[in-house]
């Protein structure tokens, strides 16, 4: 049975529609006496409500996503952008609510370029700030990811944890939507820097206490398991581990009677062991 | 027989009732609706409660407790006239200690109720001619709770719910007393418990003042010295700061959770006494982009919600067609190996199986495989929190299962997690092959005493002797006199001293209608001798 059988409707995108049918459903099938239809209503009622939003997909909503992609990906300099786009929610949605979202998506990478280019050259004098700030948010949002961007980029500014406090008591991220549209964008920040310093082997490392600072700001503990479903586990390894040391890795390896490959290397490495000893000893024997 | 409501909070408790249309709150034995959560042992060792004991807090430290509620499910003990009392000592949670301390008053205990949902009912009920989606924002003397609620053709359904469970009112008074302590160069250790209880009450009183005056005074003598303290709103600012810092993560997380958009909230109703300080509203305020509401009395919030959801409980005829749905507030699962890379293992990380804020009650299976070739047995362990990994998490429990042997990855078992509407968790792990089945519940707030057990402890509680009801007003008489006398210096002690000696033998003579008289008089000296302390 699908969503709109179980409501008894016709499928809509009307969200007061269903809500009626869902409520019309409800009292006569109240959560304490039927736990099992209510469950199956209340889970109708939530993919019918979601199902909507994809009916309702016009124009205006469809600018509002791909804002929200671009901006992210402002700030990524290394090429994979194909790749990142592809790691992040918003993008996601997209795949899933505009399946013919090839090519914008194309034009997307390519306008991303443009606007990090264009974002490089930003005056980030006093009163630019001033002024940026000041402004609405959309432009917040696009200088708080050019600013950490060429903060982290310029060496000098890389670790001075004066000036990202500064960047992180902005008065304008009291207002919740703009912290909440930050909140993915500077995770997915972090961890690609913090894997590029990984993979470049390079000593000049992130100063855990930013990080940490950032991960504390954003309260990315509170959401590890949905970071790690957008993100995966080696990003959120990444920064989790830099900000909270290692006690936030997982570092205890499966017992080797549960794993077979743990249990066939250490094998094979006994039996070299033994081999290099006999031959050992049968050389010093002569 | 109805069901009442009771809102145990950390400073004040109420309790309220359906009266068939509306709920009412209850008065205690002097006629008012809020009794302070305070308990304090007189030298007979008889108990007395509410506002005569939170008077004897600054007289009779020693002998008086508040904030207990704080305490509940941990293992913190108070000493009280030479008897030890644990705020509970059966250990689990505050859920469970909280039920089990009101079976152990003789209460039925029907159903522990999520403070910010009961909040968002009265608020429903309330207002319930339109359709709407509206935050509440609960800030009570010990906690803090934001949940998102929406009403639609008689549905409560509440999206989210966050909080943090220490955090409230008396951390304001807490960090006023700390700043005053600094300001005048006084070691907290060189303080009494008299002297310490008697600075804190002024700091409360001045938190309040700045409610609605620019600027006051906190005066307080220790010893012979005397101190006095200017104190402006804008001195609050900065001791609160970092505080109040601490309001905007479970806000944030709230609505996140819910997904709603800041422009799709009809309201944002505040709820406990924290939220009348116009620097926490001044706060909601810049966050939402928009002036809080608040038309319930934020202290009588909690306890009316309470007694609705009671009424809808026993399904009250008047609110037949309202359907109350909850949720569950955290992720719940069970710890699994994750494979990396090929053939790289990694155990300890958490599998959810119920995300918090699913609709409840909820049912839903998850399918594990074995890792391991001729792997002999399947163990999970069960956990509830956030983190991807299983030892930032709180462990529930555990079950384990047999599989027969075979290739890694052959063998699965469906791990199915049923949670109930009074937030019982039941856990049932089935193999696939042998179709063998074990059964576990973890009962999260289930009260687990033997009949034995609650009869030993009221048997314990009947040797407690309280204050019969007539004597309520009495007591709470001398016990503001008591605090008076603590408070003041001087010849005014003396006539304190003087006079609760009158009263006290007046009291003796048991002739209640000269007891009347005099109580009246009493009351009057008292009254005049509170408003200048000084």
């Amino acid at each position: 049975m699908n969503c709109w059988e179980v409501l008894v409707i016709e499928p809509t995108n009307d969200k007061k529609a269903i809500k009626r049918a869902y409520a019309k459903k409800l009292k006569v099938t109240h959560p304490e006496d039927d736990p099992v239809a209510f469950q199956e209503l209340s889970e109708a009622y939530q993919s019918a409500l979601n199902i909507a939003d994809y009916l309702e997909l016009d124009e205006s909503v469809y600018d509002e996503v791909e804002h929200d992609v671009v901006e992210p990906n402002k700030v990524i300099v290394n090429s994979e952008s194909k790749q990142l786009i592809d790691s992040i929610p918003q993008a996601e949605k997209i795949e899933l609510t505009k399946p013919s979202g090839d090519i914008e998506k194309i034009e997307l990478i390519e306008n991303l370029d443009e606007s990090f280019n264009s974002n490089e050259k930003l005056d980030l004098d006093e009163n630019k700030v001033a002024e940026i700030s000041a402004s609405d948010t959309d432009s917040f949002i696009d200088y708080f990811l050019a600013r950490m961007n060429s903060l982290y980029r310029n060496s000098d500014t890389k670790n001075d944890i004066e000036l990202w406090n500064d960047l992180f008591t902005e008065p304008m991220l009291d207002d919740i939507e703009i912290k909440q549209r930050l909140r993915y964008q500077v995770f997915d920040f972090f961890s690609c820097v913090l894997e590029e310093e990984l993979q470049s082997k390079t000593k000049d490392l992130f100063d855990k206490n930013i990080v940490y600072g950032a991960s504390e700001f954003f309260d990315w503990r509170e959401d590890e398991i949905s970071l790690t479903q957008y993100f995966g586990h080696e990003s959120v390894d990444i920064v989790m581990s830099r900000a909270y040391g290692n006690a936030n890795v997982s570092t205890d390896n499966v017992e080797s009677k549960e794993s077979s490959s743990g249990f066939s290397v250490s094998w094979f490495f006994w039996i070299f062991i033994i081999y290099v000893l006999t031959k050992l000893f049968a050389s010093l024997a002569k | 027989m109805s069901i009442v409501g009771i809102d145990l909070g950390t400073t004040n408790s109420l309790v309220a009732y359906w009266d068939g249309e509306k709920p009412q709150l209850i008065p205690n034995a002097i006629g008012e609706l809020i009794t302070p959560s305070v308990i304090s042992f007189d030298k007979d060792g008889q108990v007395l409660i509410g506002e005569s004991a939170k008077q004897r807090m600054i007289s009779h430290p020693e002998l008086s407790v508040a904030e207990f509620k704080r305490k509940m499910g941990t293992s913190a003990q108070y000493k009280l006239a030479g008897k030890k009392f644990t705020p509970e000592d059966f250990s689990d949670s505050q859920r469970k200690a909280t039920k089990v301390a009101g079976e152990l008053a003789g209460l039925k205990v029907e159903r522990l109720i999520n403070e910010p949902t009961a909040a968002a009912v009265a608020y429903g009920v309330h207002d319930r001619e339109e359709e709407s989606q509206f935050l509440v924002v609960d800030l009570g003397g010990g906690t803090f709770d934001v949940s998102v609620l929406e009403l639609f053709d008689g549905v409560m359904e509440v999206h989210a719910s966050a909080g943090d469970n220490y955090l409230g009112g008396e951390d304001f008074t807490q960090k006023i007393t700390e700043w005053f302590l600094e300001k005048n160069q006084l070691n907290l250790k060189s303080l009494t418990p008299e002297a310490l209880n008697l600075l804190s009450k002024r700091c409360q009183v001045a938190k309040h003042e700045l409610s609605t005056n620019e600027q006051t005074v906190i005066k307080f003598h220790s010893g012979k010295s005397t101190f006095e303290q200017l104190i402006t709103r804008s001195d609050l600012d900065h001791i609160l700061k970092d505080t109040l810092e601490r309001l905007k993560s479970p806000i944030e997380r709230a609505i996140r959770d819910s997904k709603v958009k800041l422009s799709e909230l009809d309201d944002v109703l505040l709820v406990g006494g924290a939220t009348r300080m116009p620097i926490v509203r001044n706060l909601i305020g810049r966050l939402f982009r928009r002036l809080p509401a608040c038309t319930i009395d934020p202290d009588h919030v909690v306890a009316l919600g309470t007694a609705i959801q009671a009424a809808l409980k026993s399904r009250d005829q008047a609110l037949k067609d309202i359907v109350l749905t909850d949720i569950c507030p955290y992720t719940l699962g069970v710890d699994v190996v994750q494979e990396l890379k090929n053939n790289q293992y990694q155990a300890g990380y958490f599998l959810p199986i119920i995300e918090r804020n699913s609709m409840i009650p909820v049912s839903r299976v998850q399918t594990l495989n074995t890792v391991a070739d001729n792997q002999k047995k399947i163990n999970c362990s069960i956990y509830q929190g956030e983190s991807r990994l299983v030892k930032n998490n709180i462990k529930l429990g555990e079950v384990e299962i047999n599989v027969p042997k075979g290739k890694a990855g052959d063998e699965s078992v469906d791990v199915r997690f049923t949670y109930d509407i009074n937030g019982i968790l039941e856990v049932s792990i089935k193999v696939n092959s042998t179709e063998e089945v074990r059964t576990s519940i973890i009962k999260s707030e289930d009260c687990q005493l033997t009949d034995e057990q609650i009869a030993a402890s009221m048997k314990k509680l009947e040797q407690i002797k309280i204050h019969p009801r007539e004597q309520a007003e009495n007591r709470l008489r001398l016990a503001k006199a008591e605090r008076l006398y603590e408070e003041s210096l001087g010849d005014k002690r003396d006539f304190i001293a003087s006079i609760v000696a009158q009263y006290e033998s007046i009291l003796e003579t048991q002739d209640l209608k000269s007891i009347e008289k005099y109580s009246k008089e009493f009351d009057e000296t008292l009254q005049s001798l509170e408003e200048d302390v000084f």
